[in-house]
This record gives structure tokens, sequence and C-alpha cells, in this order.
């Protein structure tokens, strides 16, 4: 009987290969899997690889590792494809500035914990995005709007500390903001945000498409 | 659904009778079905007996895939404990029939199993765990190696 047993990884046709290198972090996939050989290489810079990237950065890599620059090598590698983009802990206004500039074709953004002050960026078929723990202020909001005209789905959430104690944290500003740059909305989520019925008159009355609105408290800092 | 009984043949020779149900999670077989619906048995070149019986385990367990939570922590657990029993080499000769049987949960079961154990590994644990053969030059893997250095820990190469 014949033995078809593989026992080398060179059997596997090269989008098995591309199927389970998708699925590792972009860390493991700089360190570990490209210095394998040079198919793994192959696969890893194929800009297929990079139209989603997970940068969530967990928080026990510690200083050891540069994660804006190694984002930044990330978005090259995708030659202009990113569609999706986590970012948490380390994101800058001009790391997504350098990010948008190549990736037009971008629908979502998750920004966590990210230090912005915003001039956001032209991400013209942006749909999805969230902000979470970024201290964003209605001013900026309002530019992100008008930088991203296609927005459906918007999730804000702010820390609880920030909004008791930074003075320029203004919940109407933001919920303004919101209505006045944001007509395209489906989908609202707003933690923390102290929506007022003014506020949510203002958001109701301007975003016709809001098929699903949620305000309330986010149940942890955390992903 | 009828309970029509199908043969799925492997490659070795070996039978296994299943639910047309169970036989139509396996993509390939669903297409034949398609064509010409009065075949009862079907031959699969790419398989020996042992992975596809362990191919038709995973498809009788995920035939009905029921949307409840419940319904799916219990398939999740199954999943877990379904790759446990396999080394390796297993796992690969599973990813070649999913892909060859087109089963695309278990497709992408095996290679999230496959990636996560890949997470744990240097570049030289990867080779010889995986029997991937390093076919770099010395002077190539040097580069490898240097190319994306300015990005983790070593502080005296410039940044670009």
């Amino acid at each position: 009987m014949k033995d078809r047993g593989y026992r080398n990884w060179a059997e596997l046709p090269s989008d098995l290969t591309s199927s389970i290198l998708l699925r590792l972090s972009v860390i493991e996939i700089l360190e570990n899997a490209q210095k394998v050989c040079r198919l793994w290489r192959r696969v890893c810079k194929d800009p297929w690889m990079w139209r989603r990237i997970d940068m969530r950065n967990p928080k026990n890599l510690g200083g050891m590792i540069d994660m804006e620059i190694i984002c930044r090598h990330a978005v090259d590698r995708s030659q202009g494809g990113l569609v999706e983009i986590d970012i948490g802990y380390f994101g800058t206004d001009s790391l997504l500035n350098y990010m948008a500039d190549s990736s037009s074709n971008l629908r979502s953004l998750r920004l966590v914990k990210c230090n912005l002050i915003t001039e956001v960026v032209k991400l013209p078929l942006l749909e999805d995005l969230e902000v979470s723990f970024c201290d964003l202020s209605g001013d900026s909001l309002r530019v992100v709007g008008q930088s991203c005209p296609n927005l459906k789905t918007l999730k804000l959430n702010y820390n609880l500390r920030t909004v008791c104690i930074i003075a320029r944290f203004d919940g109407i500003a933001i919920a303004i903001a919101i209505a006045e740059s944001m007509p395209q909305l489906r989908h609202l989520e707003l933690l923390w945000n102290r929506l007022t019925n003014t506020g949510l008159n203002a958001i109701l009355d301007s975003c016709p498409h809001l098929e699903h609105l949620y305000e309330g408290y986010s149940r942890e800092e955390m992903f | 659904m009828s309970s029509n009984k199908i043969v799925l043949t492997s490659s070795d020779g070996e039978s296994f009778e299943v639910e047309e149900v169970v036989a139509r999670k396996l993509q390939i077989v669903g297409h034949m079905l398609e064509d010409d619906c009065v075949i009862n048995e079907i031959p699969l070149q790419n398989v020996t007996g042992d992975i596809l019986s362990m191919v038709i385990e995973y498809c009788k367990t995920h035939v009905d895939e029921e949307e409840s939570e419940e319904a799916q922590t219990k398939l999740k657990t199954w999943d877990e404990e379904f790759m446990k029993k396999f080394d390796i080499k297993t796992l690969l000769q599973i990813i070649l029939a999913a892909n060859y049987l087109n089963v695309k949960g278990l497709l992408d079961l095996v290679s999230q199993t496959i990636a996560d154990t890949i997470k744990d590994y240097t570049p030289e644990q990867i080779r010889e765990v995986f029997g991937v053969e390093n076919d770099y030059t010395e002077e190539e893997e040097a580069e490898v190696r240097k190319e994306n250095a300015w990005a983790f820990d070593e502080a005296d190469t410039p940044k670009p």
C-alpha cells in the first residue's frame, strides 16, 4: 500500500500554509514564521496576508518592541490592500496619517487607548470605527466624521476617570459633532458619554438611517 | 432530509457508509450529488481510510450546527478534545484531506490548531517539529535575521 504520510510541510499547497500563517500575530510572523524557510517568507510577504492587521498589543510585551514601527511595516506589507486594523496602546496621529496615506481601502478601524489629538486623516471608505479610551473631544470627532463620509458604525468608549476629570470632556459637544458630521450612521454605541436628551435628539434628527443606538456604561476597561 | 445512505471509499479501499446529510458536509461530495443524484458510492482518491474516518467523525458531530450558545460551546469543547488526539504529522494529513474534501469548518479548526502550536516556537523549533526544510543559504539566513531587527530590542541598530 502506498504510504501517504506527509512528513514534510513542503507537501502542503502554499494556500494552506497561508491559511495557517494568517492566524499568527504580526510579531509572530516577523519574529519567527518568516525566518523558517523561503516558502514561509514568500507567504509572509504576500500583501494578501496583511489585509487584516491585529495589533492590539498585549500588555505583557513590555517596552522591548517598538510597536509603532512594526505597525508601519505591517501597513507597508499590505501594499494598499489593508481592510481592517486593530490598534491598542500605541497608536498616534502620525501613525494614523501614515496608514491613511497608503490605505484608501480601509473599512474597519479600531483604536483602543491610543494617544490621539487628531487631525484625523482621510479614510474615504471607512465604515466601521471604534475609539475606546482615547479621549477624543467633540471637535476632533467632527473632523473624524468629515474625513470618513461612509461611516456606518461608530463605537465610542470613554473612560470614567476621564469623563470626571478632564475639563474638555463635553458630552453634548460629542453628540452634536456626531449629529453634524456622521449622517450615514446605522449603528452607534456610546459608553460613558452622559448623553442628554438634547444630545440624543440631535443625533436622532440628523442620522435618519440609525438602526441601533446603545448608550450605557462600559463593563470594564478592557478589550 | 432523507436518510439516504452514501458509501465513501478511501484511496486504500476502505468503505464508510454514512447518512447523506453527513456526506454532504464534504463539499466535494455535495457537488457530486448535485450533478447526479443517483450516486450512492463515491470513491475519494486522495484520502486514506484512517484520515477519512476522522473527517467523517468531525462531520457527524457537526451535522446539525445549532445556533444556541450552549450548543456552540459544547461543539467548541468537542473540537478542542478532538484536536488533542492528533500529533503534528496527522494534523498535516487532516488539513490536506479537509482541503481536498472541502470541509471548511475542519480546515479552519486544523489551521488554527497548527497556528497555535507554531506560536510557541522559535524558527529552529518550527523546522524541527513540522519537518520544514531550511532552504536558506547562510548568507540569506543572516540577512533574514537582520531584516526586522530594528523593530525588536536591538537598540544599536539604526531605525529606518
